[in-house]
């Protein structure tokens, strides 16, 4: 069944390798509970730890807008 | 008595009864039709009577032809020799022209066409068998191979011609032709005046097969305009597999996200409802509160944690900067959150704006015992909110689902749209389209 798996995806074999990044990413994701997109850690101490890339914008106080 | 084979003769050669002219003609037995390289009379030769001229073709040509008379090629599996040219368009819309070479197979006295039209290519052939379910006017012909539908309908006339042919290419003015396709193939029905149909069986050949063919310069060849009638879509030997491919891995990504799922279950690690308390020391800035701390809690392996925080805001904003302080290393993870939500009644309506809610996901947490740390930041004057907070674990991060799901995608979306687009074109041709009456 799998023998016949592959010579069905051969016209598209670079394709099927290829997918293997999107999906090793998204194995390592799940396996290390990270979000893909980044999370919202701002914290410069644990920049090399967790994910620290915001996905959120951050404002400061000094920024802070309101009504 | 014994039969004995005579070799038939490989070329003759016969005087042009108008210039004189010598032309050299490949089908000795069966060729009865001539036009003249030299004069371009079109006249009537079959070996016993006197030639006789029918009519001579004077207007230029839009084309000359590529490959020259005679030139010998190896094409679809049979070896052809070019034994004549002919350029037709259609009787009622002359800006439809194409070409037309008369290919003869020496060892069978078969013949072939290989047409040409915008820079694409066809080999027609008789078709042995009618196809079992076609009627004149029928928009499509089934067949075992599968449903021809109709692309064209039209009547022909001879522009210009060169060459020796064996059947009176004037006479096909009469032929009433309907073009069925199936790409890579086409079926073309001839029907003569006498309700006589013939059927001919078309199949598409890439221009380079061709230039290898008769030994032409690939930069000679025409240059290909839109999409073919049956210039088969690139994709399409590739698509069933890239469907397949596609299938699988969206399954791989669903079964690892929901087994990621069942081995890591989300759980909540914290609930609590902290009270915002204003902080009066002389230092603090109007609208600072107290730092709140929550209960601690222990991870037991690394992962995601989604924070959720829900507010009593009324009418008023709230500055929430949060930490997560692991007890054992001091490690720290630190977000803010700006929560606002106002609401109210105008003219008879209600209305609200913002939201009492916040959330933020931490990724890569360490095992550990954690608390967070609360600097809230409000405008003074309203009532201090309150604010309910959830840490979960290992939530289930949908996120990284859909945009794993979206790079799969973006290819066989790619050529999804590439294939529909091709069909577009090749149909934008015809008056029978799929998006025609």
């Amino acid at each position: 069944m799998l023998e016949r798996f592959f010579i069905s995806i051969r016209p598209v074999w670079f394709y099927a390798l290829l997918l293997l990044l999107p999906l090793g990413w998204f194995a390592w994701g799940a396996t290390t509970g990270t979000r893909l997109l980044g999370d919202d850690n701002e914290s410069t101490e644990t920049l090399g730890a967790p994910g620290t890339r915001g996905s959120h914008g951050h404002a400061g106080r000094g920024l802070y807008f309101h009504k | 008595m014994s039969d004995i084979l005579t070799p038939r003769p490989e070329s003759a050669q016969l005087n042009c009864p108008k210039c004189t002219a010598y032309i050299t003609y490949y089908d000795v037995a069966g060729s009865e039709y001539y036009a003249c390289p030299n004069c371009h009379a079109y006249f009537r030769y079959s070996g016993e009577e006197t030639p006789k001229v029918i009519g001579s073709y004077q207007t230029p040509t839009h084309e000359v032809p590529l490959i020259p008379l005679g030139t010998l090629g190896m094409l679809g599996g049979f070896r052809w020799r070019v034994v004549g040219f002919v350029e037709r368009y259609e009787y009622r819309s002359e800006q439809y022209r194409w070409t037309e070479y008369q290919l003869y197979h020496p060892e069978t006295a078969e013949y072939a066409q290989l047409a040409q039209y915008r820079g694409h290519w066809m080999l027609t052939r008789p078709n042995k068998e009618k196809p079992a379910q076609a009627r004149f006017n029928s928009r499509s012909v089934t067949t075992p191979e599968g449903t021809y539908n109709l692309y064209n309908r039209y009547q022909a006339r001879v522009a210009w011609a060169v060459g020796e042919f064996d059947w009176d290419i004037e006479g096909d003015d009469q032929l009433k032709i309907a073009e069925y396709i199936l790409p890579p193939l086409m079926l073309v029905q001839e029907r003569a005046s006498d309700k006589t149909v013939t059927w001919y069986r078309a199949e598409h050949v890439e221009p380079s097969e061709v230039a290898a063919a008769f030994g032409l310069i690939a930069s000679a060849m025409p240059i290909r305009e839109g999409v073919g009638a049956v210039q088969p879509d690139p994709s399409t030997t590739r698509w069933p597999a890239l469907r397949l491919l596609t299938t699988v891995a969206f399954f791989v990504l669903l079964l690892t996200q929901i087994g990621q799922h069942l081995r890591y279950p989300d759980r909540d690690l914290l609930k609590a409802s902290l009270q915002v308390v204003a902080d009066t020391t002389a230092k603090s800035a109007p609208g600072t509160g107290k730092v709140l701390v929550s209960p601690s809690f222990t991870l037991d392996h690394q992962a995601a944690l989604e924070i959720d925080l829900t507010t009593t805001l009324n009418n008023q904003w709230l500055e929430l900067p949060v930490s997560l302080v692991n007890e054992q290393t001091g490690q720290g993870f630190e977000f803010t959150k700006n929560i606002e939500f106002y609401n109210g009644v105008e003219g008879g309506e209600s209305w609200s704006e913002g939201s009492r809610n916040a959330d933020a996901v931490l990724s890569r947490v360490p095992a550990g015992r954690y608390h967070l740390n609360f600097y809230p930041f409000t405008e003074s004057g309203p009532a201090a909110p309150g604010i309910e907070v959830r840490v979960t674990a290992d939530p289930p991060l949908w996120s990284n689902f859909f945009v794993v799901l979206l790079l799969i995608l973006i290819y066989p979306i790619w050529q999804y749209l590439r294939r529909a687009s091709h069909e577009t074109k090749r149909w934008s041709a015809s008056d029978y389209g799929p998006s025609a009456d």
